[in-house]
């Protein structure tokens, strides 16, 4: 029986396991090998060791990008978890049109990036953008969202929570409509109501979709780059300069793709370190099994 | 108590229009705009309304420049199309073998799997293409990626999965059920929710896809919709009025995919902490 | 009769044999693939460019790649794959890496074989083809960079539209003059807008002579190119012209701002002529060269037609590059506006180059061609990486975050430390 449960299980992921090969599994290898290797894509490849590590450590671009990409990081996934909660919360009730709102709030998610970031640029212009045009009617002195290092970063990454909650919305409304009714009566009964039963039923039970929002998001928010080459080529200055961005420049741009290989390989470690301490904080409330 | 619930969903209500207005507004600009000409898309005070009402910039935007949008979507649908079943068939599968069967090194596996997101499109991209390289300018490596199963898929199925009883595979199994006709003819019509979801997020991914389309396809005859689009986005300078013209079309497939998925949304992606 | 038309058809093959002209062009038989970027309207010329080769040699089948974006992510991962486009673009800053990476075929043959190719071209922009002293690519036209002027605004300014011996200190005033401010102080008009772009900066970096690349070494701190970067951002200094967004080069925004408009003046290239015609109908627009400072001085912004070192059929590829290259396909080019012709001898033919707006500013500026601080600059293969610090120093500068002189001591620092070491 075991025996054949095993080759049962095997025959079922088999499918999966040769795309794992072929698209994942080999490129990450393939990775892994090209950080070691002083390689310009067009060029012959020479190996030399962890110079590119070494060069890594000392590199101030580099540590300006990934101190841009924890600031995202930190200010996106939190806010945009928060704001899909508070969305999908709204909607967890018996309400006419909820199907027009969830395709109105999805809508961003399924448009494509180049255009919602091209009307962002817009919208965002200090000028003449709409942003600033209205804040002008209440009287408010606008800024460059774009243009000013100081928050150019947080502008992209505020354009990047418009276009992904929508996404979020749909996990978690879906996560707090499969909460059977039940719980909500039980714990009216034991008197919990309003905020006391939203923040030790509701939220509580939503753990796992929470985690699921917060690695995915988190594991984007890692890559970002379209985003950046869009809307700002990582100015002003060096402000906007994300891994994804910093590490596409080396690979297509400066005839570094070794380098950009160990870019991608301190990436992938640290995201991965990330996600397993998350997942032993939370595992056992999540029972994900994982 | 009647009156407090009134009250509460007409706050509700209140919430979740200003809500809509503020996500709307940028869609109500892009259609407005593509009903303008470029001139008049930049006026500052921002003009709402057309002045001049004009349909040009859709017929422009459908041929610009030798392209030809029709050709556009039929291929982009010849990659998604496929390529999203295959992914939910193949994932749906490996989800459940994750999920119920217990098999050595199954966990391991998982976990692997799952990770593999974390290395960034832009190194996969390389070897992807060492690897597809007798298919250059063919569909088949825009599918072969997709087609068998994508991690978050596999996930999300998995955790679908796991909150259907036990019990129901064991009176299956009973009667004398294979694993094979469990998962289909038991787990997936109790799927139905999630499947719409995720086909929605896969063909909204595949169908969204700019890099890979952009490195294997080279003929204009083969191009995707999301490569047509690009193309607006000029070396010299953004064609605004054709760009937002095509964005509107672009997006009327996907949203007509949303909206028929809509009704099975509602349990789409059971996660809460209760199994079964 | 099947038979007469047979010894027909013989004795014609035997006729086309031995007339070595006839023999050669039905000789080329083949696929070839060409690659390049271009907006909507340079595609549909090259459409027609295409057609018109293939139906001169109907052995030919050419298979036209064209990039919508990116370009040379997609390039790259081409060559790496060993199935590079047979004739392709690469623009001039980043023309010798692939030259030095043995991807481009040694032109020097085909060049002796067919002089025309390079003969009689415009001083200077030849050597943007070239590296190590060989030639492996041929620049397909040039971008001359001057000013768009807004005749309007000026008119209704009361401003007399500059002359062709304007100084960089005549740009500054008229720039103040030009800018109308609403009764809350705000900004209503430009006077100017520049893009932290790189034929922009160098324009005014080498206006009073400065070379802010010399013996292999970044050189910004040259006292020179201060002086002629001054000029650049006074202008943004004196709020006659808005700080630039941090976008180089992708015409998002400083060039809306003219379209629309609300710019007096702006610098850009030749390209930007078809998209005017079509977006600035509202209003009447002209151009002017650049303003001098000591001197005048003009970048080569280019695309070089380079031909793959792997490609299997260099007849038939040379073929395309010489159809591209012919007075004939390059009229096209010119009808279109979107580049000046690299040969002298169309320069100066009565209406090969398309007006409005006049050529004579664009013409112009083909005597001040920089073929020295450029070219040494992006002969080191590392050009790609060297604007990426400029751009980023430059931001900081023209926020006026820092001053011209920080920011060339910044760029000379890091540039000579982590590239020209």
């Amino acid at each position: 029986m075991r025996l054949r449960d095993g080759i049962e299980g095997w025959l079922f992921i088999a499918p999966a396991m040769i795309g794992f090969v072929l698209f994942m599994a080999y490129p990450i290898i393939a990775s892994f090998a090209m950080s070691l290797y002083d390689w310009n894509l067009t060029g012959s490849a020479t190996f030399i060791g962890f110079s590119n590590f070494v060069d890594l450590a000392q590199d101030e671009v580099f540590r300006i990008s990934l101190s841009n990409t924890l600031k995202w990081v930190l200010v996106y996934v939190p806010l945009s978890v928060i704001a899909a909660f508070v969305l999908a919360n709204a909607m967890d009730k018996p309400l006419r049109g909820l199907a027009a709102f969830r395709t109105i709030f999805y809508l961003p998610s399924v448009s494509p990036l180049i255009c919602i970031a091209l009307l962002f640029v817009w919208l965002y212009n200090r000028d003449f953008g709409l942003i600033n045009y209205l804040l002008s009617l209440v009287g408010i002195q606008g800024v460059g969202w774009l243009t000013n290092p100081k928050i150019s970063i947080y502008s992209v990454a505020l354009m990047y929570m418009y276009k992904e909650a929508g996404y979020n919305v749909i996990i978690l409304l879906a996560a707090m409509q499969g909460i059977p009714r039940q719980l909500y009566e039980a714990a009216e009964i034991d008197g919990a109501t309003g905020l006391r039963r939203l923040w030790y039923v509701k939220i509580p039970l939503l753990t796992p979709a929470f985690y699921y929002i917060v690695i995915i998001s988190m594991i984007y928010a890692f890559q970002v780059f379209t985003e950046i080459y869009v809307m700002t080529n990582g100015g002003p200055g060096y402000s906007s300069y994300t891994l994804g961005y910093y590490l596409w420049s080396n690979a297509f741009r400066y005839g570094r793709m070794g380098y950009a290989a160990s870019q991608a390989v301190v990436l992938f470690l640290m995201i991965l370190s990330v996600t397993l301490v998350q997942t032993r904080v939370l595992g056992k409330r999540v029972q994900y099994d994982l | 108590m009647v009156r407090k619930n009134r009250l509460a969903t007409a706050l509700t209500y209140a919430f979740l229009c200003a809500a809509a207005l503020v996500d709307i507004i940028p869609f109500v600009w892009m259609i407005l705009s593509s009903l303008k000409p470029q001139s008049e898309i930049f006026s500052f005070p921002p003009s709402l309304l057309p002045r001049q009402f004009t349909l040009r910039n859709y017929t422009a935007a459908w041929n610009a420049g030798g392209l030809n949008f029709a050709r556009m979507f039929m291929n982009s649908m010849i990659v998604a199309v496929p390529a999203t079943s295959l992914c939910i068939l193949s994932s749906s599968l490996a989800a459940f073998a994750f999920a119920r069967i217990r098999f050595s090194g199954r966990d391991f596996l998982f976990m692997c799997f799952v990770s593999a997101i974390m290395m960034p499109t832009m190194m996969v991209m390389i070897p992807t293409f060492l690897l597809m390289r007798p298919f250059i300018d063919t569909f088949v490596p825009l599918i072969a990626r997709v087609m068998f199963g994508l991690p978050f898929v596999v996930f999300l199925f998995r955790q679908f999965f796991m909150t259907i009883p036990r019990e129901l595979d064991d009176a299956a199994l009973v009667d004398g059920y294979s694993k094979l006709r469990i998962w289909w003819s038991i787990i997936m019509p109790l799927s139905k929710p999630v499947v719409a979801t995720l086909v929605v997020f896969v063909f909204q991914q595949v169908y969204n896809d700019f890099l890979y389309p952009l490195i294997f396809i080279n003929s204009k005859s083969n191009f995707t919709v999301q490569l047509g689009l690009a193309s607006f986005r000029g070396i010299y300078a953004t064609r605004y009025d054709l760009l937002m013209a095509a964005s509107v079309f672009t997006l009327v497939p996907i949203l007509a995919l949303f909206v028929a998925a809509q009704r099975y949304f509602v349990e789409g992606v059971v996660m809460t902490g209760l199994k079964g | 009769m099947t038979r007469w038309t047979g010894l027909l058809a013989a004795a014609m093959l035997a006729t086309a044999a031995l007339v070595p002209g006839f023999a050669q062009s039905s000789a080329l038989k083949g696929k070839v693939s060409f690659m390049s970027w271009g907006d909507e309207s340079e595609r549909r010329m090259y459409e027609i460019v295409i057609n018109d080769f293939e139906a001169k040699n109907p052995g030919v089948k050419v298979n036209y790649i064209f990039a919508p974006d990116d370009y040379y992510t997609k390039l790259q991962t081409m060559i790496a794959g060993n199935s590079a486009p047979d004739i392709f673009y690469l623009n001039e800053g980043r023309f010798a890496a692939f030259a030095k990476d043995g991807v481009c075929l040694d032109l020097g043959p085909w060049i002796k074989k067919y002089p025309e190719l390079t003969a009689d071209f415009v001083g200077g922009l030849l050597r943007y083809g070239s590296y190590n002293g060989k030639q492996y690519g041929i620049p397909k036209d040039w971008q001359p960079i001057v000013m768009y002027v807004n005749e309007d605004i000026f008119k209704a300014a009361g401003v007399p539209l500059p002359g062709p011996s304007w100084t960089t200190e005549d740009y500054r005033s008229i720039a103040k003059r030009l800018t109308v401010l609403d009764a809350k102080g705000k900004v209503q008009q430009w006077g100017a807008a520049v893009e932290n772009y790189r034929a922009d900066w160098m324009v005014f970096a080498r206006s009073y002579g400065g070379e802010w690349f010399r013996n292999g070494k970044s050189n910004w701190s040259d006292p020179n190119v201060i002086k002629g970067m001054q000029a650049m951002l006074d202008v943004i200094a004196d709020k006659s012209a808005p700080s630039p967004t941090a976008l180089s080069g992708m015409g998002q925004s400083e060039t809306q701002l003219f379209e629309t408009g609300k710019v007096g003046m702006f610098p850009t290239g030749r390209w930007a002529v078809p998209t005017y015609r079509e977006t600035c109908a509202a209003f009447k627009w002209s151009t002017v060269e650049m303003p001098k400072g000591s001197m005048r001085s003009n970048p080569i912004i280019t695309a070089n037609l380079a031909l793959s070192s792997q490609t299997k059929n260099p007849e038939v590829a040379v073929a395309l590059l010489r159809h591209i290259l012919s007075d004939e396909s390059l009229a096209t080019v010119m009808k279109l506006g979107i580049g000046m012709p690299s040969y002298k001898r169309l320069l100066t033919k009565t209406g090969y180059i398309a007006e409005p707006p006049s050529a004579a500013p664009f013409i112009a500026t083909g005597a001040y061609i920089d073929s020295k601080v450029q070219y040494e600059c992006v002969a080191t293969a590392k050009y790609p990486q060297y604007q990426d610090i400029i751009s980023a120093q430059l931001d900081l500068a023209m926020r006026g975050s820092i001053t011209m002189k920080e920011a060339a001591a910044a760029i000379d620092a890091k540039a000579n430390s982590e590239i020209f070491k």
